[in-house]
């Protein structure tokens, strides 16, 4: 399988790129996990469930489960994982995930919030702060967590990375650098990592002692190749089996007519739109929103300039995660477009203020990305727009707060951890949301709806609500929304039995489908 | 002699503070730091790792820790300066001269920039060595031969090759050869990775590529040099004392016509080492060059200093080397005692 981007590190309480998960996932498995279908189902965990309030979530572990070396797996072990995602030395890019557990935002703010003085906390705060963290170990079969607010969701969140059962005896040796020897990696899940070679190729081999079974592959191995050109061929070679595509790449590979029956495409669990600084001129005004929504041609930019690799959306959250909706509203129209910009406070394209797009240039492909969207709006709008190309971290940087977020972006968007609707709403458009903040919208309507989605426990209820806060968002168009990023790869025709979901961005089926895998050598 | 190549070699240390500090200010003028990312990091957790890296402390001087220590009773002098260069650019600084450069953000501390260069440079290195050693194995005697049968075919054929050499970047022709190679011969396009290991022939390919431009140059700076050097009077005389033509060649013209070259040798050498970004990406291997520029876009501001570091030694070394070198091929050059 091929990899273009080696990670910086495979720690399940550090990690949060795909890239890093993709390799921690087959190794290890969280107390859930997600289906084919995305739904979350029982994996470490037979069976959980919630006191009325939905404050308390009591997990039941199966019988018998062992690591891939064959001592047992207990409650404890899980228990460990919360906890080191929340010590404040761990220090992890998803510790806040696990904020709504009791005790664990305080742990992990032991550190405190103001950079400019020294962090200090003395043994003894440090040991009173663990103590209280709302996660216990009832037996070796039970674990208990505190929620400080009805969490509904958290059986969800169960299934993530930051709840891989690391051995304590082996993190706490060398708790920065235990991941980088394989033999360290004892893990639960399906394969465990047998060679790690430092930017050329992971190595992964079937765990006999898994709980659902031997997997069908006798191993798997993840190759790092940077060049997509150079992947590619060694894709048609021979040596590779799947191989992520580039969008440049998308029509070469439908052109030739071996590997066109080669290609695989599905939607992933990400929303990009086109985000506005709603603090700043013109966005403040909605009907000048509009008219940059209904003044864009998501089907061709998709079809024609993305070469397929995006599906066009009106809406926030994605199809087949709970709480998405359909809509046609705002959808390209260019008569609508001129009209709404008329009956804005600016009468008309001559009113408006300069603007500036601002675009992630070290992209491949963006300038040329960003000259179409801005000719489109140039033709259909008559408004000139100046491109502000800009390095990536540079955007990060800005888009820190509302004073230095840029006017517009040509593309914003959000990448679900997990298939919540809780986690694309009220983690991104609450009027407290971080990412909400820096541009500035707030709806308390759409905050009501969506924190009553947030505290019920009536699993219907909670979609209704969700739906009419998605609802909320549409109208409001805080910024167009666009597409879905779409995952590309050519499979060989000889792997077999996986099944791809939108949370697969890396290679298709590594949550839904490791077991049932299985590649058919033609000799 | 000694005296002079002494001065050459301590030259080295304000160059490489220089780098460093120059490198350390623009680093610091680019937005943004090691932890940005789209997902932004609740401020506790920034603020542990800024703790735990030194990312707390002043850039460049810290008057606050002078006045902390003072207000402590402390009063000695040198406990004083340290505590006013307690800052990020002097405790970095002084760390690079005890030979330690740091740890890499990137991976939250979990590698050393010096463990990370001492993995890596060697991969670099051994591409650029093949480099090199095909630029002049190739290019000095296609030099040679040019000059010597100027204006007929086989000179007609070094200028076309040269041109394409130098013309076309290494991007297209490492991936073209690589293509060619694949759909031909059946080359597998990616190395394993025992392939790396010792100086196997994965090195070939990537070696004869980044080779390719620096031959070239070599090919026609030699051909130029030769000419120069064939209608000097002292050559007229060799043949008319009647030295044998390869003599003449051999210790008359070519001895000469190497000046030029050499010089460029010592940049080209450490060019070759240090400028294999692109190579490396096509041919996936795991040096270092690649690393530099991804520490760039991470902000991973001991790794960009490390390796910002180490390479401006390594260029200053080449430099040096091919200064005191004229002394061995040109006795006018020298020095003096």
């Amino acid at each position: 399988m091929h990899h273009p981007v080696y990670p910086d590190d495979f720690d399940p309480q550090k990690s949060s790129f795909t890239n890093e998960i993709d390799i921690l996932a087959l190794a290890y498995e969280g107390l859930t996990r997600l289906d084919e279908n995305q739904q979350t189902v029982p994996a470490a965990a037979e069976s959980w469930e919630f006191n009325e309030e939905g404050t308390q979530v009591t997990f039941h572990l199966r019988e018998g489960l062992q690591y891939s070396d064959g001592s047992p797996l207990t409650a404890e072990n899980f228990r460990y994982a919360v906890e080191r995602t929340c010590d404040p030395n761990t220090a992890g890019e998803y510790q806040s995930i696990l904020f709504e557990i009791v005790g664990c935002a305080e742990f992990a703010g032991l550190a405190g919030e103001d950079a400019t003085t020294p962090a200090a906390f003395s043994d003894d705060e440090y040991e009173a702060a663990r103590q209280a963290l709302g996660v216990r170990a009832v037996d070796d079969r039970t674990l208990e967590i505190q929620l400080t607010n009805p969490a509904p969701y958290y059986a969800t969140i169960a299934y993530m990375w930051v709840f891989y059962p690391v051995k304590q005896e082996i993190v706490e040796k060398d708790p920065d650098n235990w991941w980088k020897d394989p033999a360290n990696h004892i893990g639960n899940g399906p394969f465990t990592i047998t060679g790690i070679d430092e930017d050329l190729l992971i190595t992964f081999e079937a765990n006999e002692n898994y709980w659902g079974g031997r997997p069908k592959l006798d191993g798997i191995e993840y190759q790092y190749v940077d060049d997509a050109a150079v992947a590619l061929e060694s894709y048609r070679n021979g040596d590779l089996d799947i191989v992520q595509l580039e969008p440049p790449q998308i029509p070469e590979v439908q052109n030739d007519p071996e590997l066109s029956d080669q290609y695989l495409a599905y939607p992933t669990a990400s929303t990009y739109n086109r985000a506005f600084n709603l603090t700043q001129e013109p966005f403040t005004d909605k009907k000048v929103r509009e008219a940059f929504s209904y003044a864009f041609d998501r089907e061709t930019y998709c079809a024609e300039i993305r070469s397929g690799d995006c599906t066009p959306t009106l809406s926030w959250v994605p199809e087949g995660v709970p709480g998405s909706i359909e809509t046609d509203k705002y959808g390209f129209d260019p008569e609508a477009a001129t009209q709404a910009l008329a009956e804005s406070s600016y009468g008309g394209p001559e009113g408006l203020p300069e603007i500036r797009m601002f675009y992630n240039s070290d992209l491949s492909g963006a300038t040329e990305r960003a000259e179409w969207v801005a000719g489109q709006y140039r033709d259909l709008l008559g408004v000139t727009i100046t491109l502000e190309p800009t390095e990536g971290t540079t955007l990060i940087d800005l888009r820190k707060s509302p004073e230095t977020f840029p006017q517009m972006l040509l593309v914003g968007g959000w990448i679900q951890d997990y298939p919540d609707p809780q986690n694309w709403l009220s983690v991104y458009w609450k009027c407290d949301a971080t990412f909400a903040q820096r541009f500035g919208y707030c709806n308390e309507e759409f905050d009501a709806l969506v924190e009553q989605g947030d505290t019920s426990t009536d699993p219907e209820a909670r979609v209704g609500f969700y739906e009419q806060a998605g609802q909320i968002l549409v109208d409001d168009v805080p910024g167009p929304f666009l597409y879905n990023q779409a995952a590309t790869f050519v499979v060989s025709p000889e792997v077999t039995g996986y099944t791809p979901t939108a949370s697969d961005v890396e290679w298709p089926g590594y949550l839904g489908t490791p077991l049932t895998i299985d590649v058919n050598r033609a000799e | 002699m000694f005296g002079y190549v002494l001065r050459r070699t301590l030259w080295i240390v304000p160059v490489v503070v220089t780098v460093a500090a120059v490198t350390f200010f623009l680093m610091y003028r680019a937005p943004g730091g090691p932890w940005s990312q789209e997902k932004p990091l609740p401020a506790s957790t920034v603020r542990t790792l800024n703790a735990k890296f030194g990312l707390d402390k002043p850039l460049w001087i810290n008057p606050e820790a002078v006045q902390a220590k003072r207000d402590d009773g402390v009063n000695n002098p040198l406990t004083l300066g340290r505590a006013y260069l307690d800052s990020q650019f002097f405790n970095y600084m002084i760390g690079v001269f005890r030979f330690d450069l740091g740890p890499s953000y990137a991976s939250k501390g979990a590698e050393t920039v010096q463990s990370v260069i001492i993995q890596k440079f060697p991969v670099s290195a051994k591409i650029g060595l093949v480099g090199i050693i095909f630029a002049i194995v190739v290019g000095l005697p296609l030099g040679v031969v040019s000059a010597l049968r100027q204006n007929t075919w086989i000179d007609y054929a070094s200028l076309f090759t040269s041109t394409i050499g130098v013309s076309v970047p290494t991007f297209v022709s490492g991936l073209l050869l690589l293509l060619f190679l694949s759909q031909n011969f059946g080359v597998s396009p990616v190395r394993r990775p025992e392939a790396w290991e010792g100086l196997g022939r994965a090195y070939l390919l990537p070696g004869i590529v980044l080779g390719l431009g620096t031959m070239s140059y070599i090919a026609r700076l030699t051909r130029a040099s030769m000419l120069e050097v064939k209608r000097q009077d002292y050559l007229r005389t060799a043949r008319a004392k009647g030295v044998a033509p390869q003599g003449v060649v051999r210790s008359h013209m070519l001895r000469n016509a190497l000046i030029p070259i050499i010089t460029i040798l010592g940049p080209a050498a450490a060019d070759l080492v240090t400028g294999s970004i692109i190579i490396e990406t096509i041919f996936s291997a795991p040096g270092l060059g690649r690393e530099f520029v991804d520490s760039i876009s991470k902000r991973d501001y001991s790794m960009i200093m490390g390796t910002a570091i180490f390479y401006s030694v390594l260029i200053a070394i080449a430099n040096v080397t091919v200064d005191l070198s004229y002394g061995f091929i040109d006795p006018r050059i020298r020095v003096r005692r």
